[in-house]
């Protein structure tokens, strides 16, 4: 990595042949998963956080819940093979960046519901009340309880993202492991730092194993930085 | 005759899960621009009753209510409860500004939020009246924009009084506004209540007879979810009827 420089960002990795290349196509890989995650399981986890947060006893969000602690408990292979079973070889979309990132999704999106939930729980209480007394409707007291909580809503954005970078087993199924594919289009696949890291931490030629370890100082950089934002921010406590 | 009176409240009763909490109250009627006090024991019922007034129990999951009680002549349980609670304030116990806000905004935040002003202009105007109203103004005029957590007690309590004075609310509900604060901040509070009442109703929960010596024409007393009796101060702790108020008055239980 160190002989490599900039390169190592933004080459493919090596194929067979000799030379160290760099991990440029499944850190884009990577980035546009997450980044897709992201945009499809943040509104829903928003939303149902913000749920289980305001109607706590109700049944919807109990069952919510229950779900949520469920399913971060799932083996995560699992929700790979379930996404390669449902959109891959029943509807036929093929290994696509999409699917990639609905398997990611589905990983992330519990995490984030939780920490969302447990965020707005304690400006719920602070204010919920006090916003009604003052002639607000449920959803500006609503707005207003997220804002006040926004500090954790991130947090929670931040912790779904870096389980998203990290997350392997989901992606076995559904990113492909020609790792010398730069991301063009939604339904054509791409790959991911973690996935190149167990092909090529296993391969037998020194270079690739090389291109591994570089890639596994890369995304632990990438984890920490994610988990130090948290730490910042869970410090701040209630923003303005 | 109902019109002429700020609230009337006809076999009302309210439930919480199964706790029957206000039982049968009847015939209560508050009338305009008075100080009305509800005394009575901690768990009498009430907080509930002022909650029930602006519907602010019907946010409650475990919550019912039934009966009737009249807003200027208007059937309460008709009127949407977000329109009520705009013209029936309520001072919490424990003073609860923002806290993350400054003082400015605590004010100008549910002004704004609720259009009641529409230039920057109108909205310093309003905050710096309510101020004034609720007798803060002189103590945080230079610091307007500091975090409203850095008030005393007694100063929060009086800054929750002008956000709610912003929304020029007819009537204001108070539940044990000085409890929570001390000797002098306290009596600031009260002293504010008897200039209120020349602009609007108040009703004041307190479990004290001597809080509602100073401040009342009118006093209720509570007991247990029933009304004991109520009237004119000076008859309801000079000379009342029944001997459980007599006995409460006097300070022998409560």
């Amino acid at each position: 990595m160190i002989e490599q420089g900039a390169k190592f960002f933004t080459a493919p990795p090596p194929t067979t042949d000799l030379g160290l290349g760099g991990i440029g196509t499944v850190l884009q890989g990577s980035l546009v998963l997450v980044a897709t995650a992201l945009a499809f399981a943040a509104p829903i986890s928003v939303l149902a956080g913000a749920f289980i947060a305001f109607y706590p006893n109700s049944f919807t969000a109990r069952l919510a819940r229950q779900l949520a602690e469920v399913v971060v408990e799932f083996p995560t292979i699992v929700i790979g093979l379930s996404v390669f079973g449902l959109f891959i070889v029943d509807l036929h979309w093929g290994l696509s960046a999409l699917t990639g990132a609905i398997a990611l999704a589905v990983v992330m999106m519990p995490y984030m519901t939780i920490q969302i939930s447990e965020a707005l729980r304690v400006p719920r209480a602070m204010f919920e009340e006090t916003l009604y007394a003052l002639g607000m409707s449920r959803l500006r007291t609503m707005l207003f309880v997220m804002s006040a909580g926004r500090r954790g809503l991130l947090t929670g954005l931040l912790i779904g993202m870096a389980k998203g970078f990290g997350e392997t087993a989901a992606l076995l199924f559904t990113v492909t492991t020609s790792f010398n594919l730069f991301f063009t289009s939604f339904n054509r696949p791409v790959s991911a730092i973690p996935v190149l890291i167990y092909f090529y931490g296993l391969a037998p030629y020194e270079n690739w194993r090389e291109v591994a370890w570089g890639a596994a100082f890369v995304l632990t950089v990438l984890v920490l930085a994610l988990f130090s934002l948290v730490r910042v921010l869970a410090r701040g406590g209630m923003s303005r | 005759m109902s019109g002429h009176c700020a609230f009337r409240i006809e076999r009302l009763n309210v439930w919480l899960d199964s706790k029957h909490v206000l039982n049968d109250v009847s015939d209560v009627i508050i009338p305009r621009n008075v100080v009305f006090s509800i005394m009575g024991p901690s768990g009498s019922g009430k907080s509930t009753l002022l909650k029930t007034l602006n519907r602010l129990v019907e946010t409650y999951p475990n919550a019912r209510v039934e009966g009737k009680v009249l807003f200027m002549g208007e059937d309460i349980f008709s009127m949407d409860p977000v329109k009520l609670r705009r013209r029936v304030g309520y001072v919490f116990q424990q003073p609860n500004p923002f806290p993350h806000m400054s003082i400015y905004d605590n004010i100008a935040y549910p002004v704004k939020a609720l259009g009641l002003a529409k230039s920057k202009r109108e909205i310093d105007d309003i905050v710096k009246d309510s101020l004034m109203k609720a007798n803060l103004y002189d103590e945080v005029k230079d610091r307007l924009h500091a975090k409203a957590s850095a008030l005393s007690g007694g100063q929060q309590q009086r800054l929750v009084i002008a956000r709610a004075l912003a929304l020029r609310p007819s009537v204001l509900l108070m539940d044990e506004p000085t409890s929570m604060i001390d000797v002098v901040g306290a009596r600031k509070i009260e002293e504010l209540i008897l200039q209120l009442k020349k602009e609007m109703t108040v009703v004041v929960a307190t479990h004290t007879p001597q809080m509602a010596r100073r401040i009342s024409d009118y006093v209720l007393f509570l007991y247990d979810g029933r009304v004991v009796e109520w009237g004119p101060k000076e008859v309801m702790l000079e000379a009342p009827e029944n001997d459980l108020t007599k006995m409460y008055v006097a300070g022998r239980f409560g």
